[in-house]
């Protein structure tokens, strides 16, 4: 495998990534701020329904993930450079915590909506189930695959992963509407009031550039340990 | 150009299939594992005192079930005779085109899973008491475990290349392939609980994965091959 010139330079100490990280804490303070003390309970759900911002926030942050992940594994297997497996890595475990977070947050509302945590006629909480297992499978590779032969064989499983996400969402489409339980909210011109639509996009966007965040740092912290293997630290 | 790939996948194909019919290892062990699978979760279905709708709603369920587990189970052990025997280590140095080497693997396997789906077909609606023994010998049921069977074969194929040199093993390949064969199985169950609902869907499902699966175990195969090219000669 070809070896990219790792910069010998601590990858934390820049001054975007303070940036960014300062701009992320901002808005995700922001988000709480909106959704625990300006948005009023919703009628139905009372204050349960609070969990639906970071519902779908984390929704898309795992499909982010799961993007980011498969330009990393094309990436590898193209140019076989470690800091495009680096990405693949941080990109499958970063989609693995947020697709955790949308399986969670979508039992505790299905808990309280139809008093099922999970059901298997919801072709939602499968499909997401399913991204689920792939992204362990994923994480578990990583760990059971020799050093050398690892990158290769998860850039492979990333990109099977990877075709499976769109897969797995739009199928959901095409099935009859009799077939699903979750609540399509914003395509069917729900949140009518603007405090809801403003907090509603504001978290998902403090929810997504976390996931980014999170893909950053974790990417830059295995850079750090491709480096400290190299010199043998 | 392509004939002359065709034809070395037939050999392969054929060499597969010989050296499995002299040694029957593969095939004594599937049938086994089918039958044993089979009384069990047989057992389970009287345990809980179901109705015989209800056991006639599960079998395509239990059947699918038993033919993943058993050819997971049997796909690895296939790669890891080749692995230790040194013969993928001849035929690359042989020069054999990958895609040959992966089309005549993804067909071996083909056969022996299908072997397995007609005697959980056959054993399993036995052991439910069910009178519908044939149910699953029409020509839809045949369609349907052919192209459950092809898209095990097909990704089971490409990653077992990958577990065969994991350290876990065999063991791992449910791991990796049970959340891309998830959908197939959902979609296969529906086709043969026989709801005339959504059939056309579950058919686009099938083969549209298999499709996908297929493709994609063409291009990417020849990156697990990757480092066992890289070996000095």
């Amino acid at each position: 495998m070809s070896q990219p010139s790792i910069p010998n330079t601590n990858p934390f100490k820049s001054e975007l990534f303070t940036v960014a990280t300062v701009l992320v804490a901002a808005w995700i303070t922001y988000a709480m701020h909106l959704v625990f003390t300006v948005v009023p309970n919703e009628v139905t759900m009372g204050a349960v329904q609070r969990i639906f911002y970071f519902h779908v926030g984390s929704a898309f942050a795992t499909y982010a993930a799961a993007f980011c992940m498969l330009i990393g594994s094309l990436g590898f297997l193209a140019l076989k450079q470690n800091h495009l497996d680096s990405l693949q890595l941080a990109a499958a475990e970063v989609g693995l915590l947020f697709c955790s977070l949308v399986l969670i947050t979508g039992m505790i509302w299905g808990q309280f909506a139809w008093n099922l945590a999970f059901s298997f006629r919801e072709p939602r909480l499968v499909s997401t189930l399913v991204l689920w297992l792939l992204f362990v499978a994923l994480v578990a590779l990583r760990k059971f695959a020799d050093r050398e032969q690892a990158p290769a064989f998860c850039a492979v499983l990333g990109i099977l992963g990877a075709i499976m996400v769109p897969v797995v969402v739009f199928s959901v489409k095409l099935l009859s509407p009799i077939a699903q339980l979750h609540p399509v909210v914003v395509e069917h011109g729900g949140l009518r009031e603007a405090t809801f639509r403003t907090t509603f996009w504001v978290a998902n966007g403090a929810v997504v550039s976390m996931g980014l965040l999170f893909i950053w740092i974790r990417h830059r912290i295995a850079l750090l340990e491709i480096r400290s293997n190299e010199q043998n630290i | 150009m392509f004939n002359d790939k065709l034809r070395v996948c037939w050999r392969l194909f054929r060499k597969d299939l010989v050296i499995e019919a002299r040694r029957g290892e593969l095939l004594a062990m599937i049938v086994i594992a089918t039958i044993g699978l089979s009384v069990i979760l047989s057992y389970g279905a009287w345990l809980a005192g179901l109705s015989e709708n209800q056991r006639i709603l599960l079998a395509p369920a239990l059947s699918l079930s038993v033919l993943l587990i058993t050819a997971l189970s049997v796909i690895g052990k296939f790669s890891e005779y080749d692995e230790q025997s040194g013969a993928l280590e001849g035929l690359l140095m042989a020069d054999v085109p990958s895609e040959a080497l992966y089309l005549s693997r993804v067909a071996a396997i083909w056969v022996i899973t299908f072997v397995a789906a007609l005697v959980a077909s056959l054993i399993l609606p036995t052991l439910l008491g069910l009178p519908q023994v044939a149910a699953l010998f029409t020509v839809s049921g045949i369609a349907c475990v052919a192209g459950i069977s092809l898209g095990l074969a097909s990704t089971g194929a490409l990653l077992a290349s990958v577990t065969a040199r994991v350290r876990v093993g065999g063991i791992f390949l449910l791991t990796l392939v049970l959340p891309l064969i998830i959908p197939l199985f959902f979609a296969g169950c529906e086709v043969l609980s026989g709801q005339e609902s959504g059939h056309d869907f579950w058919w686009t499902v099938i083969w549209g994965l298999d499709a996908i699966y297929l493709a994609a175990g063409l291009w990417l195969h020849p990156y697990v091959l990757v480092n066992r090219t890289a070996l000095p000669l």
